[in-house]
Formats: C-alpha cells, structure tokens, sequence
C-alpha cells in the first residue's frame, strides 16, 4: 500500500531513522530505539507502526519489541507475534485509521502509555 | 547443511529459456539470483528469487565449449550482485536424464566467474547450478569460504513438488516400502530425506505425526510449549492417563509415537512457541500447522512462504446455532508459496481475524473430537504424500479442502470455483528470505 509522500515526510522528519518493509501485503514501519512517554519503562524500545487493519484484526496497530511497563496497566494481548522475523508484543487499543495521517496514528496509540 | 530451493514458476522460466535454440551456440546458460538464510546448526537456505536469461549477441562463437559469455554477460550478473546484493549462481542445463555433474570445462571455467561475481557481493552466496530434465545438481561459494561446497538438498517449490535429496547413500529397508510401492520408484528416498515440521502436536498434530511415522518419515521438527491435561485424552492419539498426571510435554508424546513405529527418526522436539524458535523452522521441506486461531495461521503462513516450504493447515470447528443440531465442520489447505494464499482463497479474511481478536463467540476451549481430527489429518497427509510423490500426477493447483462431519463428505471448497485472482499480490517473490528493510 502506497502512503501520501507528505505524511512519509511527516514521519522521517520526527523520526529520521525509520524504516519500512513489507510483509504479506501489509507494510509497516519500524521505528528503533523509539523514547516512550515519561513514566514508561523502559524509556526506549524498537516500535513497528502497521497503519492498517493488522493481520491480528485490529484496524491499526503499535508493536513494540518488549512490553513495556506504564502508569495505567495495559492488556498486552498480542505476546511474541512474529512479523518481519521478529518478535513482538502489542496491547489491546483501537485506533481506526480512516481520515487520520500517520504520525497521528501512532500518537493516538501512545495515548494508552500516557492515561 | 545447504539447501537450494527454487519456486515452481521460476524453474519453469528457467528451463524454457534455457531450452531454446541458439544460434551458433551448442547450449544456452543463465544466472539466478538468490537470497540466503541461516538455518540452525551453521545451516544454510538459499532461495530462488529471480533469473536472467543471456541474450544472443553476449555469446561468444567457440566451437570448443558448449557455451561461452562474454564479459558483459558477467558484468550484468555483478551489477545486480552489487546493486540488490543478491547472490548470483550459474545455471545451464545437461539435457538427460537423472543426476547432472559438472564437466570438467565447467569445473575449469565457471569457478572464475563465480568468484568475479563474489568480489562485486562477498556477503552473498553464490555457485553453480546444472539442471537434467529431472534432476538438479549445485554447489556454492559461501561468505568467508574459499571453495565450493556441495549442496545437499534441492527442492523445485510448487505443484508438483521436487525434493532432490543429495545423500543418496541413505539406508532404505525396502520391506518397510513394500506396500506403497506404487508411489513411485523414489518415493522411499524422498520419504526418508524429507524435513518435516508440525506445529501443534494436540488433537490433529499428534494424528499426523503418527501417520508420516508409519509412511517412513524419518526427520521431523515438533515444536509445541503445551503439556498434556486429562481434557486432552480424547483426540490425543499416543496421550495416555499417566502423560496427562505427570504433565508430559505434548512434544515428547509425539516423539514417543514416532519413534516407537520408526526408532531411527531424527527428531528435534521443541518444546516452545514455533515463534520463539522459528531459525528451527526454516530446515523443513515441508510444514503441518494444527493450530487453532486465525492469527497463527497467518503468522505460519508468513514464516512459510517467506522460507519457501509447503504449508499444509487443518482445523476444526463445532457451531451450534438455536436449537439445531451441532455442526462441525473443518478445512485442509495447502498454502504453496508461489500459489494462491489462505487470504487469496478466501479462507483467511479481516472479518474473521477481527472477529477473533474482539472474542466474538463463544468463549472457551474450543470442542475437538478425535474422528474428526482423524480425518483432517489423514488427509493432509494424504495431500503431502502427493505432493511430494506425485503419484496421481494430478496435483497442479489450490488444495482447499471442505470437511462436512455431520454428513461424512470432504470435498474441494466451493470457493474454489469462484477465485478472483489466479495469482496471489501478498507474497511477491520478492519478499522471500530475511527481510528488507528499506531506509526512508
């Protein structure tokens, strides 16, 4: 899936190492070493954005390489989920990505470390 | 050890190209491209994911040789070598029957070509193939080797599947054979060279790993992290009261079946998720996957096509809707890389996996039975044995398989019938071995 050049901007200019790849249709993007939100431990872990419906059924999804521990407990629902020959965790939270940029997809899904 | 896997349509490519007259020229040569993995132990996969035929005009005329390139012919293959840093091997073909060799022309000649080529990408591996009309035979130059090592398994990945099993000194106790002797004069050797894995060792992968034992598999990968529970023992084949009191990992008992009708399998038991041991996957020729979700499917479909290996899925559901009878029913499918996927065939959808991820429907452990199971099973490996055998000659396209227990009938899925694409967009070649991924 092609995403809008000004939305790929929007994210390399936040993120200036972040990645993309492919897998079975779906494309994501990895983001290493992302700072979680203050009060998260650990401060820094590799995250994967999938912006459209994941193969788990979720419409949008954040991975993150480890689970990570915040302020309000989370359901870490998806534990060790392999995607791009990793290893990833994510917890149970619904973002629907329609009319919505990239970078804000992965905001509102930090949302649920910062509550 | 090495393997070579080819997929079924570049193969295909490869031969009509390579089959074709040429001018002046006594045989025509080419090079494909490749991508590699590492396996467990040192092991290596190597994956087939491109070729490229040599035009007319970069044949040199030399009465001498079968065939002669010139260098621009080689600067090509090093231009892509360098550029994707793929590995590159040198394909031609004996046009005969049963096992190639290299000739000594070849062995003199190609070896400087192959390492020119490995200057340009010394972190790819590259060799030499030669196909005969049904066999194959190759050797690879290795990152931080000097020279060629053989290759022991190739396998053409597709209907029909090829596995050309290198170690032809295997020991076959033909009387073990003798019954299905009308699989084909090599099926006992491809039975026995064959790597295969099942995930989940419950209700259905305990059935499977119990009938390939019987066919003569002798390698198997097992990977489950469950122990066995009284719930367990009514489809368990091979759990019995005491597993279930002392806990017996699911993995031992399958082990205990498989070896009590074949003492001299090789079997690596993983008592983990597939997923936190997944470099143990990639050495099978082959996959069974009896697992329960959706999602796992996904996740072994993933994994499977990404490594080139078969994927043969079975599973079982019981509905009950109002006051009608409970209905069960299941599915085989065959996911072959290159071939329609699970998604393609309508079997996997984002309505069922979101479905399962919200819980929808009845909560709880989901009902299996052991006859049900019984038949999904056997007929996975029913499919496996073709596939691998050929026997029926007629396996040459999706396997998606109906079964109906309250009527007794398992049948090809009506969807079959109506598919929209007759190529799958979800996993481009590509995409094959250790992932890519791209810089913004």
């Amino acid at each position: 899936m092609q995403f809008p050049s000004e939305q790929i901007e929007e994210l390399k200019a936040a993120f200036p190492t972040v990645f993309s790849a492919e897998e079975g249709g779906t494309v994501y993007f990895l983001i290493p070493e992302f700072q979680l939100p203050p009060g998260s431990s650990p401060i820094a872990v590799d995250v994967l954005l999938c912006p459209t419906a994941d193969r788990h059924g979720y419409p949008s999804r954040l991975f993150f390489a480890q689970q990570v521990q915040s302020p309000k407990p989370l359901n870490w629902n998806t534990n060790g989920v392999r995607i791009l020959e990793r290893n990833w965790y994510a917890y149970s939270w619904k973002v629907t990505q329609q009319g919505l940029r990239l970078i804000q997809i992965l905001a509102l899904h930090l949302k649920a470390l910062q509550t | 050890m090495i393997a070579l896997r080819i997929p079924r349509q570049i193969e295909r490519e490869m031969r009509e190209s390579l089959m074709r007259p040429h001018p002046f020229a006594a045989e025509r040569v080419g090079f494909v491209f490749t991508k590699w993995s590492r396996s467990k132990d040192g092991g290596k996969i190597i994956l087939v994911c491109g070729y490229e035929s040599i035009p007319d005009d970069d044949y040199i005329n030399d009465p001498n040789v079968g065939a002669r390139i010139n260098s621009a012919a080689i600067r090509r293959a090093m231009q892509r070598a360098l550029t994707t840093r793929e590995g590159a091997f040198h394909v031609h073909v004996h046009d005969h029957g049963g096992a190639p060799g290299p000739s000594y022309t070849d062995r003199q000649e190609l070896r400087p070509v192959m390492q020119s080529i490995r200057n340009a990408s010394p972190n790819a591996v590259h060799g030499l193939l030669i196909l005969s009309r049904d066999a194959a035979w190759a050797e690879a130059l290795v990152p931080g080797c000097q020279s060629l090592q053989g290759i022991e398994n190739i396998s053409v990945v597709g209907f029909p599947m090829v596995v050309l099993i290198g170690d032809s000194a295997l020991p076959i106790e033909t009387d073990r054979f003798s019954r299905q002797s009308f699989l084909g004069a090599s099926a006992a050797q491809i039975i026995i060279g064959c790597h295969v894995g099942i995930i989940g060792l419950g209700g259905g992968g305990s059935h499977i790993a119990q009938q390939l034992a019987h066919v003569g598999f002798s390698r198997f990968s097992i990977f489950d992290n469950d122990t066995v529970e009284s719930s367990n023992l009514n489809r368990l084949v091979g759990g019995t009261h005491s597993d279930a009191k002392k806990r017996t990992p699911k993995v031992s008992v399958a082990a205990r079946l498989i070896k009590g009708v074949n003492p001299g399998a090789h079997i690596e038991k993983v008592k983990s998720r597939w997923q936190d041991a997944a470099e143990r996957l990639r050495d099978c020729d082959i996959v069974f996957g009896c697992v329960d979700s959706y999602a796992e499917r996904r996740d072994i479909e993933i994994a499977t096509r990404r490594y080139l290996m078969p994927y043969l899925d079975i599973g079982l559901d019981v509905h009950q809707a109002g006051i009608e009878p409970p209905r069960m029913a299941g599915q085989v499918i065959l996911s072959m890389p290159g071939e329609l996927c699970m998604s393609c065939l309508g079997f996997l959808t984002e309505t069922k996996l979101s479905r399962e991820a919200e819980r929808y429907g009845a909560a709880g452990p989901r009902p299996q039975v052991v006859w049900a199971n019984a038949v999904l099973a056997s007929s996975a490996v029913g499919i496996a044995i073709d596939l691998l055998t050929d026997w029926t000659h007629s396996l040459r396209g999706p396997v998606y398989l109906s079964y109906d227990s309250n009527t007794g009938t398992i049948q090809p899925h009506k969807r079959l019938q109506f598919l929209e694409n007759q190529r799958c967009p979800h996993f481009p070649l590509s995409q094959l071995g250790d992932p890519t991924l791209s810089r913004l």
